[in-house]
């Protein structure tokens, strides 16, 4: 912790964009507790509107056909270096969703992802964990530029491990 | 001068998930606001269709996380009405407790977010730690923080933690004594009435409306709860028998409170099967307030007014 804090004084902050998607709406829920007790400017993150001010891209929720076209021009707009980070099971694989007509599948059939964060929903401290996990990838790299090979660390489980409730009836 | 047209969403529109909105300005006055949504349709009813109800459970679950609990009961209670499913009154009393719980931490959210959205940041960590302790005791008792996957057709779907549903008195004591200093920082101070009742008397109103309900909420979650009793008198869905009209075709109706108004379901069983759903989540006729409430407003009010209503777009798309 303390040591993440005094990394996060010396780099400058970057910033992210938080895009919702659809979904039940209870991982943008719990990344919204990070705002609202400050955790996320504690590890030197930044939460801004504009995709053209962001270095990081969260997603989180259902990426529906509906939805498809905005989120590829909100990533286009973005100014390179730029990282895609997926939270939840929803922005993952369509999650509960993944089977239905409306739900174009998980974001990385579209977008190079750099980071997942499993849960449905991930907890607050899940999801400070990776965005932490990878902002010590990048910071570790002098120049910011290289955009790191995709990760999909082991991060301590949610409160409840994602069931499948899609069109299987094997995992329920 | 004629009116302007502004764009917002459906990215980051109003951190209120993914919705479109045209304004017409006139000035910085909002004219008139069309909506448009449909971005975070998920087609569950499509999905739902064919599926057994306790897999359709964790479906309707997952309509909007603000009402989870409040979607599992309606549909629990109308597929228990089709299937002449019998619930010990102790387990339904612990399910009402569990709605009361979720409405409690719904409304300090949104208390929180109208805070963050005014500028009042004293008032919006009290409540952000508040729903956090109340979040917790919920993990700790019903296994999810947001009480995901809890509630089952025919009872709850899992069996609470005898230590955390002993537990939740303690938090809801807790709540009372912070809700005073609450109050004080959104409805007495101010600078809190000039932010919040500036354009319209909108979201004081409503933050004075949520914190009555908070404390009604609270006598009526201690209640429940000490109704609900023990919980060896609950019985988990997987012991729950076979629906009893199996063979027939059913109807029925469930419904179930959410912090933002009545949720209900309308159910088709058709041989033990959802065979259709019809949900109806409050949200949808919050938004279509949305137009006459914004009208005169200026334009960088219009997030505040979005965050004292608790718009979402996940119960209005589902």
């Amino acid at each position: 912790m303390s040591g993440t804090a005094a990394r996060a004084r010396r780099h400058p902050p970057l910033s992210m964009l938080h895009l919702q998607g659809g979904g039940c709406g209870g991982c943008g829920l719990e990344i919204e507790a990070l705002l609202a007790d400050g955790r996320l400017d504690a590890v030197g993150l930044l939460l801004v509107e504009a995709p053209r001010h962001a270095d990081l891209l969260l997603v989180s929720g259902t990426v529906g056909r509906n939805l498809l076209d905005a989120v590829l021009a909100t990533w286009t707009a973005m100014a390179e270096p730029k990282w895609l980070v997926a939270a939840g099971a929803c922005a993952l694989d369509g999650g509960p969703f993944r089977d239905g007509y409306a739900v174009s599948g998980g974001i990385d059939q579209h977008l190079p992802v750099s980071l997942v964060i499993p849960g449905c929903p991930p907890t607050p401290d899940a999801v400070l964990a990776g965005l932490r996990l990878l902002l010590d990838a990048l910071r570790a790299t002098p120049d910011l530029s290289p955009p790191p090979p995709p990760a999909r660390p082991a991060l301590p489980p949610a409160a409840l491990p994602h069931r499948r409730a899609g069109g299987d009836s094997s995992g329920g | 001068m004629g009116a302007f047209q502004l764009g917002i969403g459906p990215v980051q529109a109003l951190a209120c998930g993914p919705a479109q909105l045209r304004l017409t300005v006139d000035g910085e006055r909002i004219r008139r606001l069309e909506l448009l949504l449909g971005h975070a349709h998920r087609g569950v009813v499509g999905l739902a269709r064919g599926r057994d109800p306790q897999a359709a459970a964790v479906l309707v679950g997952r309509i909007d996380a603000r009402a989870a609990v409040a979607h599992q009961c309606a549909f629990a209670r109308a597929v228990e009405a089709a299937s002449a499913l019998a619930v010990p009154p102790g387990t339904e009393a612990l399910r009402r407790a569990m709605t009361e719980l979720e409405q409690l931490a719904v409304h300090l959210h949104h208390l929180g977010r109208v805070s963050r959205c005014a500028g009042l940041h004293g008032a919006a960590g009290r409540a952000a730690l508040l729903r956090e302790a109340v979040l917790v005791a919920c993990a700790e008792a019903f296994g999810h923080r947001l009480m995901l996957d809890a509630v089952a057709p025919g009872g709850l779907a899992r069996l609470p933690d005898p230590a955390g549903l002993a537990a939740l008195p303690a938090v809801l004591d807790r709540l009372r004594n912070g809700l005073p200093a609450l109050r004080r920082a959104l409805l007495d101070d101010p600078a809190a009435v000039r932010r919040l009742g500036g354009g319209t008397p909108e979201p004081w109103t409503r933050c004075r409306t949520r914190l009555e309900r908070i404390g009604h909420g609270l006598g009526l979650a201690r209640g429940l709860l000490a109704e609900a009793g023990e919980p060896v008198a609950i019985r988990p869905a997987s012991a729950s028998t076979a629906p009893a009209k199996e063979t027939g075709t059913a109807e029925e109706i469930g419904t179930a409170e959410s912090a933002g108004g009545t949720v209900w379901h309308w159910v088709r069983l058709e041989a033990g099967l959802v065979a259709a759903l019809h949900v109806h989540d409050p949200v949808l006729p919050a938004w279509s307030m949305l137009d006459e409430l914004a009208r005169g407003l200026a334009v960088e009010e219009l997030p505040l007014l979005c965050a004292s209503l608790g718009l979402s777009s996940s119960g209005a798309d589902q």
